[in-house]
């Protein structure tokens, strides 16, 4: 389990990947389209993060789903581990105290 | 370009996620280019090359169990030596950018315009038909061969005609005259290209729609409708009938040129083939079918004296266009490699710096390998960086050169003159060369530092630094000798420039405008009325001084060459003469500042046989005289009177040898004809399908204007654009068109100079770095002067004459390299010698001048070398 923060990038991520597993592809365009564009990752970033995931087991490699649009081999689709969801969990729920702390404070109400 | 990037991530995650990425960043970069064009596609790959660093870097570096050794601490000490070299590194950095930048955009513009011309895949598999029966054989066919050849379709892959026209497009308020293509349905697939948006017209469209379906250009499809995907299904509006779009093409793709905005279908029996009255045809070979095998069978099924030959021209064929584009290469070479030296230059004194460094690396057990693929890995990261700034450059760069490209190119390219796969193939292998060039010295220094003899002494006694020192002092020299080349060549065509633009257009033209209207066909009988009411217009408008109806000179009718030509009665036969008759309102030569050189111009009463003749003319058959006397151009011409002789009004084609007297003018004034309209070919025609098809030709109205100023042109054409909106009006003031003559000229001077001026900086600073480096390493050798008695007069002159042989050297050599090379340029320079003594001369004076006074601030510190201070440091 890591120690250290998660970086939104790696959050929006999981967020992806917590309804159903995607393709490379299918994860930067999800991660536009909620955040209205502000997050454009690039595959660079993307496979960076999802290597690291991969190595620290929080995602894994998945057969496509039978409904995917493509058979394209290169492909390759990617669903949350049962770590993985924790982890993105306690991240939510770190980001939800944090939320709290700043409405305390009347930073947000 | 991708596959290179990915080089850069560790072997194994290549293999794991390499080919996944790579799909990934083509549909980002598709989604990219149709959110945001090409800047957004430029941004996605370069926050890419960003993210992949990264990438690679956390993933060599990342600590992991398990594993005892990883490739990065190269990297990281390459990293920690770049960053420590501060502004010295941002100088090398930015000058190789520059240098990369300038290479790039002349090889895109070289390439498109020289190189590979038609960028069509496997375009040597595509063949264009030649018409051998012909006098002169040439790609054009009568409409019923390409129909017969069309007939053997069986012996190609694909086989398809096409023929060019015009049509004026309607709508948005202003009539548009487009280029068009009419082809057979098999064009595209002949040259192996799709729409980007839509479909290309089948056989079944032509014979369905009857020629009215259309694919269009993107520029065009973004001007008509917004975007080339609200452009599909759309209507066109003509002046003719509407045409149906089913395709868009994407803007990269020109056939035959970057002119042509519309592909239209044909049919041969449909009514638009009735018009269409030469057609080329081209056809691509089977897979594995020899051009002499298919040329063979044409011969044995067809023809005999049909032949095919490859579309594609490999090269320009003109030996001037190649000439051009070659120095202009070169000279972007001569700047990559002054850019080289200095850099390498900068980085053997970087590399002398950490001298102290590498020993103590090497004696702490580093080995000479280690310590290789250290420079190495910092020459990757230097070019790495330069090669990406470089690229952001010539992007910027070449929207600039487009721009300025001169129109007198004449066609736009079908390969448009971008940063495409191959230019940026070219700067990396440009930056794989500099990389090179810069390396190699510092590795062969830094895998030679004596150990013992560096750490004994302290660092300060090298026994490597001398021959270093040498080195540089040979690189200074060298890029000395690069700068006086691209001097000399920049000069020499700014002179060439020079005279040409002075040299005598044989009339004033001050404030002289040309104006001209293009006619839709169904305007055509209307053209004399709308003649008269444009000019009376004009006439009356304020700053329009005068107006007539003639086209603006130096263009006239077609010259009748060769021949009997008669001179007071006697026939003489002179077959070298080419005299042209050019009919003139009167008070037009007067209006154009015409040179009276003898007799008077024409007026209102001269009769038709009334003429004014050239200067040329004059001289070659009336050297005492030619007023008074006549001539006529055959038996059966009438005889002329000469009333006056006017000065040669150059042409373009005569620019440079209208003294040779070959081309003759007489001007007449215009005899009235039955029609104005000057019989334009067949103006409509009645279609098989009894529906109107009309025939591309269109009118031109030409006319010339004395205006008060050439500020007045713009509101004149608006003026008449609005009152005739159906027509294409256009107008230039006369000087610009000769001046875009010289377009070519002028593009290739500026582009010269500015590169010998900038290698010419990077030389002078070159000289100042390297004096710099020099009286620091003598500063002992000062010391010991000035204590035995040396003036400061004496250290300067010491460290002056020390740098001027290193100027004059490079000087001396530059110029016998800019004689040898200027001999490939000799073709293109005019008015000025190749071997001009003054143009030599005063590059020698003033690079060795400057060197002088880059050198003057190293000399005045080694003459304020304090001995007591230096000597006791000893």
């Amino acid at each position: 389990m890591p120690t250290t923060t998660m970086t939104p990038q790696v959050f929006q991520i999981l967020l992806s990947l917590a309804d159903a597993p995607r393709h490379g592809y299918a994860i930067i365009t999800d991660v536009r389209d909620r955040t209205g564009g502000q997050m454009d990752l690039t595959p660079s970033t993307l496979y960076d993060a999802l290597a690291r995931l991969s190595d620290q087991g929080l995602i894994a490699e998945t057969a496509a789903p039978p409904d995917a649009p493509t058979t394209d081999s290169r492909r390759r689709y990617y669903a949350l581990t049962k770590a993985g969801r924790a982890a993105a969990e306690d991240e939510a729920t770190r980001l939800a105290r944090l939320l709290d702390m700043a409405r305390a404070k009347k930073f947000y109400v | 370009m991708y596959r290179l990037l990915l080089l850069l991530l560790p072997r194994h995650r290549r293999l794991s996620y390499g080919d996944e990425m790579r799909d990934v960043f083509n549909a980002a970069m598709l989604a990219s280019s149709a959110r945001g064009g090409r800047w957004a596609a430029m941004r996605l790959w370069i926050r890419e090359v960003a993210g992949m660093m990264k990438f690679a870097l956390r993933d060599r570096f990342a600590p992991r169990p398990g594993r005892g050794w990883y490739a990065g601490s190269e990297l990281r000490w390459a990293v920690r030596s770049l960053r420590s070299r501060g502004w010295a590194g941002v100088f090398a950095v930015g000058l190789l950018a520059v240098a990369l930048a300038a290479n790039g955009i002349v090889f895109a513009a070289v390439d498109a315009l020289a190189i590979n011309r038609t960028p069509y895949p496997d375009v040597d598999r595509v063949v264009s038909f030649i018409n051998a029966r012909e006098a002169t054989p040439s790609s054009s066919l009568p409409r019923n061969d390409a129909r017969e050849l069309l007939q053997h379709a069986p012996l190609f892959k694909q086989i398809a005609a096409f023929g060019r026209t015009t049509l004026f497009l309607q709508g948005n308020g202003v009539s548009e005259r487009v280029s068009v293509v009419n082809a057979t349905p098999g064009l595209f697939q002949v040259l192996g290209v799709t729409p980007g948006w839509g479909r290309t017209f089948s056989a079944e469209d032509v014979r369905v729609h009857d020629s009215d379906v259309v694919v269009i250009s993107e520029v065009l499809a973004r001007t008509r409708f917004g975007s080339p995907e609200a452009a599909v299904d759309q209507t066109l509006d003509t002046t003719d009938v509407p045409l149906r779009i089913v395709g868009v093409m994407v803007a990269s793709f020109r056939f035959p040129d970057g002119g042509v905005d519309v592909w239209r279908g044909l049919d041969f029996d449909g009514p638009l083939a009735t018009v269409q009255y030469a057609l080329n045809v081209i056809a691509r070979l089977h897979d594995g079918q020899a051009l002499l095998v298919a040329n063979g069978a044409l011969g044995a099924r067809y023809d005999p004296a049909s032949k095919i030959q490859p579309m594609a021209e490999p090269f320009a064929k003109d030996k001037q266009d190649r000439t051009r584009y070659f120095a202009l290469l070169g000279a972007a070479l001569c700047l990559l490699l002054t850019a080289c030296t200095n850099a390498a230059s900068l980085e053997l004194v970087a590399a002398f710096g950490r001298m102290r460094g590498y020993a103590i690396q090497r004696a702490l057990g580093a080995s000479r390998s280690m310590l290789a693929r250290v420079v190495l890995a910092e020459g990757v990261m230097l070019i790495g960086l330069a090669l990406l700034a470089g690229w952001a450059l010539a992007a910027l760069g070449l929207d600039a050169l487009v721009a300025e490209l001169p129109r007198s190119y004449g066609v736009i390219p079908a390969n448009p003159i971008d940063l495409d796969t191959r230019a940026l193939w070219f700067m990396a292998a440009a930056a794989a060369v500099t990389w090179l060039v810069i390396a190699v010295p510092v590795l062969v220094f830094a895998t030679g530092v004596n150990v013992l003899d560096v750490l004994k002494h302290g660092g300060r006694f090298q026994s490597g630094s001398r021959l270093a020192l040498l080195f540089r002092q040979g690189l200074t020299a060298v890029q000395v000798a690069l700068a006086v080349i691209l001097l000399v060549g920049g000069l020499l065509y700014a002179r060439t420039y020079a005279a040409r633009i002075s040299v005598d257009k044989g009339f004033d033209g001050i404030n002289l405008a040309s104006l001209s209207l293009i006619l839709p066909p169904q305007d055509i009988p209307k053209l004399a009325a709308i003649r008269s009411s444009v000019l009376a217009q004009l006439a009356a408008y304020q700053g329009v001084e005068a107006v007539t109806a003639d086209s603006p000179p130096p263009s006239g009718d077609s010259p009748m060459a060769g021949g009997p030509i008669e001179i007071d009665g006697a026939a003489i036969a002179s077959p070298d003469v080419s005299v042209g008759r050019r009919a003139v309102s009167p008070g037009y030569l007067e209006m154009v500042g015409a040179r009276l050189r003898s007799g008077r111009f024409l007026d209102q009463d001269d009769p038709a046989s009334h003429v004014v003749i050239s200067e040329p003319f004059a001289r070659r058959f009336w050297p005492e005289g030619a007023v008074g006397h006549t001539f006529r151009l055959g038996p059966q011409m009438p005889v002329n009177m000469v009333v006056g002789v006017v000065a040669h009004m150059r042409a373009n084609e005569d620019r440079y040898e209208h003294d040779r007297g070959l081309t003759y003018t007489y001007y007449v004034r215009p005899t009235p004809r039955p029609s104005p309209t000057s019989q334009p070919a067949s103006p409509a025609r009645a279609a098989p399908t009894g529906r109107r098809i009309v025939n591309a030709a269109s009118a031109f109205i030409s006319m010339t204007m004395k205006l008060d100023s050439p500020a007045r042109l713009p509101e004149i054409i608006a003026m008449v654009r609005r009152d005739v909106p159906q027509f294409a009006v256009s107008g230039a003031m006369v000087s610009d068109t000769y001046r875009g003559w010289e377009a070519e000229t002028r593009l290739q001077t500026t582009v010269i100079t500015a590169f010998g001026f900038l290698s010419f900086v990077t030389a002078l600073i070159g000289v100042y770095g390297v004096m710099m480096f020099l009286v620091a390493g003598r500063t002992r050798e000062l010391g010991v002067r000035i204590a035995l008695g040396a003036t400061r007069r004496d250290v300067i002159a010491l460290v002056l004459v020390s740098a001027s042989r290193l100027s004059i050297g490079g000087a001396v050599a530059g110029l016998f390299g800019a004689v040898a090379l200027s001999r490939f340029v000799e073709g293109q320079l005019f008015g000025v010698s190749v071997v001009d003594t003054s143009t030599y001369l005063v590059v020698t004076i003033v690079v060795i001048g400057c060197a002088t006074v880059a050198t003057w601030f190293p000399a005045r510190r080694a003459a304020r070398v304090d001995p007591a201070i230096t000597l006791r440091s000893e």
